[in-house]
């Protein structure tokens, strides 16, 4: 099963390389990054080795840089109608959903990588955590992941890359910002199931404990499951688009 | 055919599956994270774990916590989450023998009347009303110790808290605390027939007698067993055999606090005629700190406000102590904030401490630290005179030290001429592990420099001017309480300072330092010498003459081009750390994006140019 997930991975991957567009989006985030953590929370001022800040900023740069990987995956080709193409080869769709979705985490994880500046400079100027670190990423690359998966439902549910963005950026802000007192507060006394759901859901949430050098087993379970679930669900929507 | 109907079941099943089994991991909350941190932060200590095996009998812990009312607060709701993670590890790893219930208490409920009752403190929200955050521990009998507000501040010592809490609870009764003191610190009642009146005792003795039993002990008669902690306050004079009773206490494995002074403004008698000084002979240098009882510690940006001899003065040898003399990783000083100090002494820490013992400061000067002779300074009346002999030093002193581990005996391998060794031989080393803390004053314990008495409303009020009894009693607690506890130490991650920048800024300090004084001394000498010459105002009188006119105008120049230079010279003292940060800031936010887009634009930019010849 594996061999037509990495050959559409592999051809996910090298598309992504030949036009500048992909660098462009990873020269953003990561001028973003090193903008937020170092002139918003002024990482050198505060004088303190700890780069939890820095791991902070990174879901909301995934608010932007995922919708833009994951708009491709799926309504370019639906635009373009490669799709029926794709769907014959001797590939389940499932596979193919696989294949695009590992490619699109490997540039996630490229850009994350190349954070590693930031991190290096943290240890040149004082002693941070290294745990600590190594939680943080493990917890950023799943948060990307989880909202890459998002994106990916999104994205096949629709032709228009425009769209596919802007639901995508739409929906993991909901999962973002569904643990925060003030939209708890939105819901309400009547909506407490909702409220609990909503947290248990919460992309920031979950984040938590990996951006203070904890790696719980419940965030664990909920990147696993949201991967899971929205790419079951990107399965779905394909398979209706495809009977169609 | 499309299936729309089929494709909306399957979504809808997959959301309730994802929601499910998210609800579900909830409960799996502070069960066996991966603590990756380099401290184990989030892990339980061996201290609090041998703790909670050997509890006597079961313990109930009440987690109070108003969620509902305090949703809004959001330090506190989410130090509440990791409040639940560890009491849950506490249940745990007790095997069962303590039990953890969670309440939220809404107003005027039997619930809130419970937490009011046990003590606990409510916060007001922002919506008015009351939100609890504390625990409650009960154990056998009824016996109680509460929390009464989780201060989010104090959250590095929550294990630590917790884990005294329990211990006193579950463990066994009060502790006893031995004092000898050559003041008068427990008060007596006199004897009036002999026209000694009564005397009060130190509130210090009052604090301990709430928390401890208290003992008074005779050196000379030896330690009595069954003590937990010995206090020793300005010891003078201890005879050989009472300095080893003190030694073979220590090699016993017993705890001990004790304050020196080099000039001991308590010690009335001392102070009449006699010596007003304390000492331990050699056995504080054998155990790795050394105190030289004739020098008294000196901080010029840490002098108090005094009034001697009639006239206020700032005194840099009565040491007004901020967070920034005080050793935040430790347990005793992390939530402390004003201390006073009065003549101290001070401790060298041996740069190669004996084996088996580390030793921290726990209390230091500042950035001016010097030392005064405390013979010269017991003349308080008028103190100019001493301090004509203040010697600068540069490295600040230690004012209060702790020294953990097995101790060599301070009288070597055979106890001293004439004195019996205790039942069970002479111990040359420390049987297990213990730790003694040093203060080099003994005038911050007593009330004139800790408390202050006020009448209200008919009655007198005895309130803290600083948090020197807090610290004394800090200081007792970790030092009688569990012997696990006083390797619980405060998880302060959140001091990880820039080690490059401390250096920088250190190095520039000192090369700059020199040239910055010399400047000072050049701008006093010049301001001196202007008033010289300058006519005092209001004052006829013979004016300037030409030639003094002109000495004048150069004179303020010469002012004020100094003036200008000093700036110079702190400008550069930042100079260096401004640079390193503009540096760091350029390779992160803006060379290692322009080398990814540079990464993806060389190429097609190749191609277009080959594209161009060819």
């Amino acid at each position: 099963m594996f061999s037509p997930v990495a050959a559409i991975a592999g051809r996910e991957l090298k598309s992504y390389f030949t036009t500048p567009v992909a660098y462009v989006f990873i020269a953003a985030f990561l001028g973003l990054s090193g903008f937020f953590t170092f002139q918003i929370s002024m990482f050198y001022e505060a004088g303190q080795a700890d780069l939890s800040e820095f791991f902070g900023w990174h879901p909301w740069l995934y608010l932007f840089l995922v919708p833009a990987v994951a708009m491709r995956l799926w309504a370019e080709e639906k635009k373009n109608g490669t799709i029926e193409l794709l769907l014959t080869l001797p590939v389940t769709p499932l596979e193919a959903v696989v294949g695009k979705f590992l490619a699109g985490w490997a540039l996630l994880a490229a850009a994350l990588a190349l954070t590693l500046p930031t991190v290096v400079t943290a240890f040149v100027l004082g002693d941070p955590d290294p745990g600590q670190v190594v939680s943080g990423y493990i917890g950023s690359f799943f948060t990307a992941g989880a909202m890459l998966a998002i994106g990916c439902a999104l994205s096949a549910a629709t032709s228009s890359q425009v769209i596919a963005f802007v639901g995508t950026a739409l929906t993991c802000l909901v999962f973002m910002l569904s643990n925060l007192p003030a939209v708890q507060d939105f819901i309400g006394e009547s909506g407490a199931g909702l409220g609990a759901a909503l947290s248990a859901l919460s992309l920031l949430g979950h984040f938590e404990g990996a951006r203070r050098g904890v790696v719980e087993p419940a965030a664990i379970i909920f990147y696993l499951s949201m991967i899971v679930a929205w790419l079951f669900a990107t399965t779905l929507i394909l398979k209706n688009t495809r009977s169609g | 055919m499309k299936r729309p109907l089929t494709t909306g079941a399957g979504l809808l099943l997959a959301l309730a599956l994802l929601l499910g089994v998210n609800l579900a991991a909830g409960s799996l909350v502070g069960s066996a994270p991966l603590d990756l941190t380099e401290d184990g932060l989030y892990t339980l200590s061996d201290g609090s774990k041998s703790v909670l095996q050997s509890l006597r009998h079961d313990l109930k812990l009440e987690f109070y916590h108003s969620a509902q009312a305090g949703r809004k607060l959001t330090q506190i709701a989410s130090y509440a989450q990791r409040v639940s993670g560890l009491l849950e590890r506490y249940r745990v790893a007790s095997g069962g023998r303590v039990t953890v219930e969670t309440f939220d208490p809404r107003p005027d409920t039997e619930r809130e009347e419970e937490a009011l009752k046990l003590g606990l403190h409510a916060l007001e929200s922002p919506s008015r009303e009351p939100v609890y955050f504390g625990i409650a521990i009960t154990g056998e009998g009824g016996r109680t110790e509460v929390i009464p507000f989780l201060n989010p501040v104090r959250e590095p010592f929550l294990e630590y808290d917790l884990t005294r809490l329990i211990a006193t609870v579950g463990g066994p009764a009060r502790r006893t605390i031995g004092i000898a003191s050559s003041l008068d610190v427990e008060g007596n009642p006199g004897m009036p027939m002999m026209g000694l009146p009564p005397s009060q005792g130190w509130t210090l003795a009052d604090e301990l007698k709430a928390r401890f039993n208290l003992r008074r002990v005779i050196l000379e008669e030896g330690v009595p067993e069954g003590i937990d902690l010995l206090i020793l306050l300005h010891p003078k004079g201890l005879s050989p055999k009472a300095l080893y009773s003190v030694d073979q206490y220590v090699m016993a494995g017993g705890p001990l606090f004790v304050a020196v002074d080099p000039l001991a403004l308590s010690d009335t008698q001392g102070n009449r005629g006699g010596d007003p000084s304390s000492n331990l002979g050699t056995l504080l240098k054998a155990w790795g700190a050394t105190y030289t009882p004739t020098r008294v510690a000196a901080d010029a940006t840490l002098a108090t406000g005094v009034y001697l001899g009639g006239n206020p003065i700032r005194h840099p040898a009565f040491l007004t102590l901020g967070q920034g003399n005080m050793n935040s990783e430790a347990v005793e000083t992390s939530n402390l904030e004003h201390l006073l100090f009065a003549l101290p002494g001070s401790f060298e820490l041996a740069s190669t401490p004996p084996a088996g013992v580390t030793s921290t400061w726990l209390l230091r000067t500042g950035d001016a630290p010097g030392s005064l002779d405390s013979i010269m300074m017991r003349d308080l009346a008028d103190p100019t005179a001493a301090f004509a002999s203040l010697e600068n030093l540069d490295k600040p002193l230690n004012l209060m030290v702790r020294l953990t581990g097995r101790f060599p005996s301070g009288f070597g391998e055979a106890p001293p001429e004439g004195v019996a060794p205790p039942p069970g031989g002479h111990r040359a080393v420390s049987v297990k592990e213990t730790a003694i803390v040093a203060a080099a004053d003994v005038d911050w314990l007593a009330d004139d420099f800790s408390v202050q008495r006020q009448r209200l409303l008919g009655e007198t009020v005895i309130l803290p001017m600083n948090d020197n009894l807090t610290l004394a009693v800090n200081v007792a607690e970790s030092l009688a309480g569990a012997p696990e506890l006083m390797a619980l130490r405060a998880r302060n991650r959140s001091d990880r300072p820039f080690t490059l920048v401390d250096e920088l800024s250190a190095e520039a300090a000192k090369k700059y330092r020199g040239v910055e004084e010399g400047l000072l001394a050049r701008q006093d000498e010049v301001n001196r010498k202007l008033a010289q010459l300058s006519p005092p105002k209001g004052q006829g009188g013979p004016a300037l003459t030409e030639a003094q006119a002109e000495e004048v105008r150069k004179f303020r120049e010469e002012l004020a081009e100094t003036k200008r230079r000093l700036r110079e010279v702190r400008l550069d003292l930042r100079r260096g750390i401004a640079e390193l940060g503009f540096r760091v800031k350029f390779l992160n936010v803006l060379l290692v994006p322009a080398l990814v887009l540079a990464a993806g634009f060389v190429p097609m930019l190749r191609r277009s140019l080959r594209a161009r010849k060819g």
